[in-house]
């Protein structure tokens, strides 16, 4: 279960996050919707504990990320939004690294790294250093990062960045599979399509505040819309596109 | 302005790139923080790169304080601004060795550049103005005190040649290494570039501080100093002598050799430049990012059910974290540039000292002989085992990939326990190899085995606290922090001086400690509880400064 109450953060002046409520019951996908710089990677990195909340409180499988930090990380998963991993360790390496901070038995840990490799095709490239990974292989080895200690709560950020067609599938499967074995997930995208498909709940953020939550069809009626990408582009603010393509290639003349 | 672009087009290169480029480059030096990266709570502490930049001026500053009596005692123009010059020399090329060869041959802006119409020479001469700006100012500030004091003493006019001559020798020495690591991306092949900048990295290093040696020997030998140093044929093969040459003729001091000197650094400026000019450009960024693109090994996937590797069952009896810790700091070591290169521009001066301190054959025993002496004798090899480890320890919280440090934010670990696992990996696989080879040294020379074993012993912990003391002043989490400009230079010789209390402290112990089975007793016994108390320390410490630690990478 993921929870935050009055959930707020402020940067200096900028409240980045301001006085969100949501909750995530387990076997739910939530998705996690916004515009650049609406509060959503703010919001994950409070709940995973990367970042301490201005006010409020943030729970992760019941546990108070700020007051009990280390009962919370130990039942969360996270594929974070940049996608940085140490370079120098071969793919194997690093996994080693993250089942070690999970205080992971070393014999289980590297049967499910096999495992886990085996089913992202990255068996061969296992023992090559994450420097020579495509974007796409990096995103791999974070999604087995990520699920490497069976966490109970997943925290997604854009997890299907620079993957190939045949394996977001595959990920996409494997959420609806985890969701309905109990876990609790969070999925950031900008992939409006990806959402309405695999996510059974959304919310919209707009300026750290929570502007419209439901499902997809009920976040398109509600804002009068035909599709969720429609809703959210009002929801949003955004000027009609049409208008903003026909500025830019006028200031390009 | 005008001569400035003139300057810049004479050379080649696009005036307007190279200012736009030139200002990006101080704009992003001066906006970074010093402690930037993974750990924003350690940000507030860190200050901007301006107030990085501060601290060496002051510590700069300071050092050319200590030169100025010399000037004045010296008098001669041609002598003093010789003996400032060789100074700025090895300021200027340690700092290069230690801080810009990165700079120079990491292509971090090849990304950015590649692809826009952007020239070879412009792109080495945005690198060179930036190295310049950074080595002139150290060198002026080095040297300001003495500029002064030779205009005192020899009015306005030699105080202007002889700042203009240290600008000359400073730009000299910068495109003299520039020049050789040039040379090196030039002839390697690619494949073996990574291996072969390592050996430079060594190899310049060692000659580096071989020279600053020998330069010490010959300065302090009888012989020379009966002599009275004159502008001469001998005196041009020191290059510091070439640019002295320029306040001596603004002193009428003029001459053959002074003239042959100013000539012979004209030339060097020029060659050098030319030199680095045709080595180092665009074509040799691209060879570089060919480099580190490609991928280098393809190893075999490993059969099923094979067996873990070796290094990974060394470590199973360790705690996760401690195995955490080794496997990153191993493979850093061994693949990433920038550490590797970090550790090993301090690696030839430890063995530079322990070969010093071995230099006379003997060694004095320090439990029965005079303190004194045996301190004289062994404080190159005290420093050895100290600066090492130390600055081992503070690189080992920098790295290019310091974003991936949100693992550490995310996974249920505990930041002072891989702080601690940090300073044991170090420890472990640079310290006690090196201690077990002294104390076999000690041992032999000291003709009295335990006596080599308690004194390395006695080492080891002291060792250990400067360790924890490094820790106590910045605990950082491994490889959490970006590298940033004139840090690692910094940290080397900050440690420098601080090393001076360590040093104090092997010197009261070997007085007073070692004189009876007692003292011995107590100062190991004392030691030892010094550490543990150290160890507390960092762990408060620790864990206080990691309450509310937040990653903003």
């Amino acid at each position: 279960m993921i929870e935050t109450r009055a959930l707020t953060k402020r940067f200096g002046d900028t409240t980045a996050v301001d006085a969100l409520d949501l909750r995530v019951e387990p076997g739910e996908i939530l998705g996690f919707l916004g515009p650049n710089g609406a509060g959503k990677s703010t919001t994950v990195k409070m709940l995973t504990g990367m970042l301490q909340p201005t006010s409020g409180t943030a729970l992760v499988a019941g546990f108070d990320v700020v007051t009990h930090p280390l009962e919370a990380k130990r039942r969360l998963g996270l594929v974070p939004e940049s996608g940085a991993v140490y370079e120098t360790l071969t793919g194997r390496e690093y996994l080693e690294m993250v089942a070690d901070l999970h205080h992971m038995d070393p014999d289980r840990a590297a049967k499910r790294i096999r495992d886990l490799l085996g089913l992202f095709d990255l068996h061969d490239a296992q023992d090559q250093r994450l420097k020579g990974y495509s974007k796409g292989m990096r995103q791999k080895v974070l999604i087995t990062a990520a699920l490497l200690h069976n966490p109970e709560v997943l925290f997604f950020d854009e997890p299907l960045n620079g993957i190939d067609a045949n394996a977001a599938m595959v990920v996409k499967d494997l959420l609806r599979e985890l969701a309905t074995k109990g876990k609790t997930i969070l999925f950031c995208s900008h992939v409006l399509e990806v959402v309405e498909r695999i996510c059974t709940r959304i919310v919209v953020i707009a300026g750290g505040r929570r502007i419209a939550e439901g499902t997809a069809a009920d976040i398109a009626a509600r804002a009068g819309t035909a599709t969720l990408e429609e809703a959210f582009a009002q929801l949003t603010g955004v000027r009609d596109t049409g208008d903003v393509t026909r500025d830019f290639l006028a200031a390009l003349e | 302005m005008g001569l400035l672009r003139a300057l810049v087009e004479a050379a080649g290169a696009d005036y307007r790139q190279w200012k736009a480029l030139t200002r990006v480059m101080l704009k992003a030096d001066t906006r970074s923080t010093a402690f930037g990266g993974a750990q924003a709570g350690a940000a507030k502490e860190g200050g901007s790169g301006v107030a990085r930049f501060g601290t060496m001026a002051l510590m700069y500053g300071f050092f050319g304080l200590l030169l100025a009596p010399t000037v004045w005692t010296l008098a001669d123009p041609f002598l003093s601004a010789t003996v400032v010059y060789t100074a700025v020399l090895l300021m200027v090329g340690s700092t290069i060795l230690m801080e810009f060869q990165s700079v120079v041959i990491v292509p971090d802006d090849y990304g950015i550049l590649a692809f826009r119409p952007v020239s070879s020479t412009t792109y080495f001469l945005v690198k060179l103005t930036n190295v310049v700006i950074y080595t002139s100012t150290l060198a002026i500030l080095l040297a300001a005190a003495s500029v002064v004091t030779l205009g005192v003493l020899h009015g306005v006019v030699v105080a202007g040649a002889a700042l203009v001559g240290l600008l000359g020798l400073s730009l000299a020495t910068a495109l003299g290494l520039i020049a050789l690591y040039g040379a090196v991306l030039h002839w390697v092949p690619a494949h073996r570039l990574e291996r072969m900048l390592s050996y430079l990295q060594l190899v310049t290093s060692l000659g580096f501080f071989a020279f600053i040696f020998l330069g010490q020997e010959l300065y302090t030998s009888p012989a020379v100093a009966a002599l009275d140093v004159e502008p001469s044929g001998w005196t041009l093969l020191h290059p510091a002598t070439w640019y002295a040459g320029l306040p001596a003729l603004a002193a009428g001091q003029g001459g053959a050799f002074v003239i042959g000197g100013l000539l012979l650094g004209a030339v060097a400026l020029v060659g050098l430049f030319r030199v680095s000019t045709r080595h180092l450009s665009l074509s040799y960024a691209h060879r570089l990012a060919a480099r580190s693109e490609a991928p280098r090994e393809r190893p075999k996937a490993p059969a099923a059910g094979a067996l873990p590797r070796r290094g990974a069952r060394a470590w199973s009896w360790m705690s996760p974290e401690f195995r955490a810790v080794a496997r990153l700091i191993r493979a850093q070591f061994r693949f990433d540039t920038r550490f590797r290169l970090g550790v090993l521009s301090v690696l030839p001066l430890s063995v530079l000292y322990l070969v010093m301190g071995l230099e006379d054959g003997r060694l004095p025993d320090p439990f029965t002989g005079s303190a004194l002496q045996a301190a004289g004798a062994l404080n190159l090899l005290h420093i050895a085992a100290l600066l090492m480890p130390t600055m081992l320890m503070m690189n080992v919280g920098y790295s290019e990939s310091a974003p991936a440090g949100w693992v550490y934010f995310a996974t249920p670990c505990r930041a002072p326990r891989l702080l601690r696992h940090a300073r044991m990996v170090v420890m472990m696989a640079f310290l006690v190899p090196y201690l077990a080879i002294l104390g076999g040294l000690l041992a032999w020379f000291f003709g009295v085995w335990w006596h080599g074993v308690i004194h390395v012993l006695v080492l080891g912990l002291v060792a250990n606290g400067a360790l924890q003391f490094a820790q106590l002043l910045h605990p950082v989490l491994p490889f959490s922090q970006s590298p940033q400009k004139m840090q690692q230079s910094g940290r080397f010789f900050g440690t420098f001086i601080i090393m001076i209390v360590p040093l104090g402290l092997l010197g009261v112990l070997m007085a007073f400690g070692y004189r009876s089975p007692t003292g011995i007793l107590a100062t190991l016994g004392g030691l030892l509880v010094a550490n543990v108390l150290g160890e507390l320390a960092v762990s408060s410490k620790v864990s206080r400064r990691m309450e509310g630690l937040e990653f903003t990478g």
